[in-house]
């Protein structure tokens, strides 16, 4: 019975989103909530049925066997994430109500909650998916969906950061799409159990390998398009910051992140770990990984505006992840995943409370006009600082397990004399970058704001967003307490993923 | 070599397609031009895909009596459904451009970042 | 052979051509003719209903969208559209 949550999970937002369009605007609210919240709780019930029996289930569709019919696969991994992207995708969308009815227009936001319950459907069916094609598909879902997001917007500054995307974002899939079909006309298979048993038989025969290294390089640079690793990262830092802030965390926490579960399910399960290691392509993805690290902190630093930092923030720790997916190794990979999981909490929890800022700051996110905002807002100044402790990396929060996880894995692996010192070179430029935003926030409040009030009527119950900080607050705390727990549940992941 | 070019023009046809839109969508200035490219691009990701399916003496993939050997039909799946993720990507994307005409005025991009930024301010 | 190598040919100098015209009519007409020619070469490789779906799906709906939008950008007249940048 519970193998089935993971075919409810993916559907259920999809009828949600039809369901949506059809009746007025307060009940496309309740039904995305509604939706999200039994998605969450279908996928904490099937990580708990998968972690307690350690299995990998292979879920077919339609009971067609395998050449011929659709397959989805979960382990815990799969498990793992799907929860946690529901969770992030609830808990932004739930906070971000008030914010969401201010920024765009009433007429529009059911088709607003619309593009947000086919962005999870999509995501969801990316993390599942067991075979190349279905995956492409609802890869190019979730990207006219997120696209959509970000056009909501009443700037003109979003429709021009969504047309970029969107034309960046579709080049990265006609990669992806050239080298599955490459990669269809050698073996001839599109589900990952055939495509795995043909290309480790080309590889040990020694066939085809031009065509099988410049499949792997489209691959890489289609899903490095998409996910903003170092030389393609042009789209993010406009498209995070002209979002509407609830868009901008939830693009930040669970989109790109998707795309890397992608990749690391072409590493383990089609191209084989052993094969992924030997090729002169993954130094090359941890050489991207290394500059996306400095560049990212580096550009971070100049900006003058707190949602274009946070923005340059999130490419340096991406950076971080692919340089874990280029050392390959299995505790590498599962510090890759770990990583994914407190980014994906932190970065979503520092825009929500950049959300909550900005809304006692006239709704503004430059330095000048953030000044002394954690006077008027406290339970949001609470959770950016949490939030940038883990990222910088402070002892007990999350983001200190990770790049300690990232430091060991690598120590073991022949290119420990180049990740180890990135990671520290990185964590000291990521203090030079969160230094000036906190000291922007706890400055001196400047006498006009103190007592004016907060313009917006408040159209949707109070103290929305500071509920869902605080969830936020609480789960990244209990996260970097129990990471030694949740390192066991992606291992066991990792490991079944084969 | 020129066995091999002589052989396979549909492939090569297909990226010389695909570099054409490539170099348009990333060089020209305007934005409807920019979406023809995109448009380009994606049908030489097509036409190789359609050509590595092909197979010489085969028939259509219609079942019919006495025909022994189909093209494989799998291919054609895959390129039916990248045609329609093609179309309403430029739907999407046209929508957007009206939006912005109908802000700016203007359709060159170099013009359309200046703008952008200027009304930021 | 020499035939699809023609058609083939025509795409190329098509898509050639839509990039060098300055006038956005021009470039959307010619894309519409490079899709026709599309479809015909879908039908030389054996595939009937790709042939369907691109002369419907990508020549009409794709072609009436486009020049909906040139209307839009009042791009449509031969004598408005002469810069590129409208």
């Amino acid at each position: 019975m519970v193998e089935n949550f993971p075919f409810f999970s993916i559907f259920l937002p999809i009828f949600a989103a039809i369901f949506c369009m059809l009746w007025h605007e307060r009940y496309a609210w309740h039904f995305t909530l509604g939706s999200t919240a039994i998605t969450l709780l279908l996928s904490l019930a099937t990580l708990n049925y998968i972690y307690s029996n350690a299995l990998s289930v292979t879920y077919l569709m339609g009971h067609f066997p395998a050449p011929f019919g659709n397959e989805i696969r979960f382990g815990a991994l799969e498990a793992f994430m799907a929860s946690l992207f529901s969770g992030i995708s609830l808990l932004t969308m739930w906070g971000g109500t008030a914010t969401v009815r201010c920024d765009i227009h009433p007429s529009k936001l059911r088709f607003y909650y619309l593009m947000e319950n086919l962005l999870l459907a999509g995501l969801l069916a990316i993390i599942y998916s067991n075979d190349i094609f279905t995956t492409f598909v609802f890869i190019e879902i979730a990207t006219i969906a997120a696209c959509s997001l970000v056009s909501a917007g009443e700037n003109g500054r979003s429709l021009l950061a969504s047309f970029v995307y969107l034309a960046m974002s579709l080049l990265g899939s006609g990669l992806l799409l050239l080298a599955i079909s490459i990669l269809y006309s050698i073996t001839g298979h599109l589900l990952f159990a055939g495509l795995a048993e043909s290309i480790a038989s080309l590889v040990a025969t020694g066939s085809y390998t031009l065509p099988l290294a410049v499949l792997s390089a489209l691959t890489i640079a289609g899903l490095s398009i998409k996910s903003a690793i170092f030389p393609f990262h042009g789209w993010l830092p406009e498209a995070y910051s002209s979002a509407t802030t609830p868009t901008s965390a939830l693009l930040a926490g669970i989109v790109t992140k998707t795309y890397l579960v992608f990749l690391l399910k072409l590493i383990c399960r089609v191209f084989g770990r052993a094969y992924w290691a030997s090729m002169l392509l993954s130094r090359i993805f941890l050489a991207c990984g290394v500059m996306a690290i400095l560049y990212g902190s580096l550009q971070a630093m100049r900006q003058r505006d707190l949602k274009q930092t946070l923005s340059y923030a999130s490419i340096s720790q991406i950076g971080y992840i692919s340089v874990a997916l280029g050392v390959g190794t299995i505790p590498a990979l599962v510090a890759a995943c770990f990583q994914m999981v407190s980014h994906a909490l932190s970065k979503s929890m520092l825009f929500m409370a950049t959300a909550g800022l900005a809304e006692a700051s006239q709704g503004e996110t430059s330095y000048k006009t953030l000044r002394g905002a954690a006077r008027r807002n406290p339970v949001a100044a609470a959770a950016f600082v949490v939030g940038a402790l883990s990222l910088v990396g402070i002892p007990p929060l999350p983001g200190f397990m990770a790049k300690l996880y990232l430091a060991q894995s690598a120590l073991a692996s022949p290119e420990g004399w180049l990740v180890v010192p990135v990671i520290l070179l990185g964590t000291v430029l990521g203090a030079m970058y969160y230094l000036p935003a906190l000291a922007t926030l706890f400055g001196s409040d400047t006498a006009a704001w103190s007592d004016r009030e907060s313009a917006e009527g408040d159209k949707s119950p109070p103290a929305l967003l500071p509920a869902s900080l605080g969830v936020f607050i609480s789960l990244t705390v209990l996260l970097g307490f129990f990471a030694p727990q949740v390192w066991q549940i992606l291992e066991q992941g990792i490991i079944n993923l084969h | 070599m020129w066995l091999y070019l002589r052989e396979n023009y549909y492939q090569i046809t297909a990226m010389f397609l695909f570099g054409i839109g490539l170099s348009a969508l990333l060089l020209d200035r305007n934005l409807v031009k920019k979406l023809i490219g995109l448009n380009i691009c994606n049908s030489g990701i097509y036409l190789f895909l359609a050509a590595q399916g092909y197979i010489r003496g085969g028939a259509v993939p219609i079942v019919a009596d006495g025909v022994q050997l189909y093209i494989n039909p799998v291919p054609t799946g895959l390129i039916l459904t990248g045609i329609v993720i093609s179309v309403s990507v430029t739907a999407f994307a046209l929508a957007l451009v009206v939006r912005l005409y109908k802000r700016y005025q203007t359709l060159d991009i170099d013009e359309l970042s200046k703008l952008v930024v200027k009304e930021g301010m | 052979m020499y035939l699809e190598m023609a058609l083939l040919l025509y795409l190329i100098v098509a898509a050639v051509t839509v990039f060098l015209r300055q006038r956005l009519l021009d470039a959307v007409i010619i894309y519409a003719s490079y899709s026709v020619v599309l479809s015909a070469v879908w039908l030389l490789l054996l595939a009937p209903d790709l042939a369907i779906t691109e002369a419907a799906v990508a020549t009409g709906i794709s072609g009436v969208l486009f020049f909906v939008v040139l209307k839009r950008i009042q791009a449509m007249d031969a004598e408005h559209s002469l810069d590129e940048e409208v």
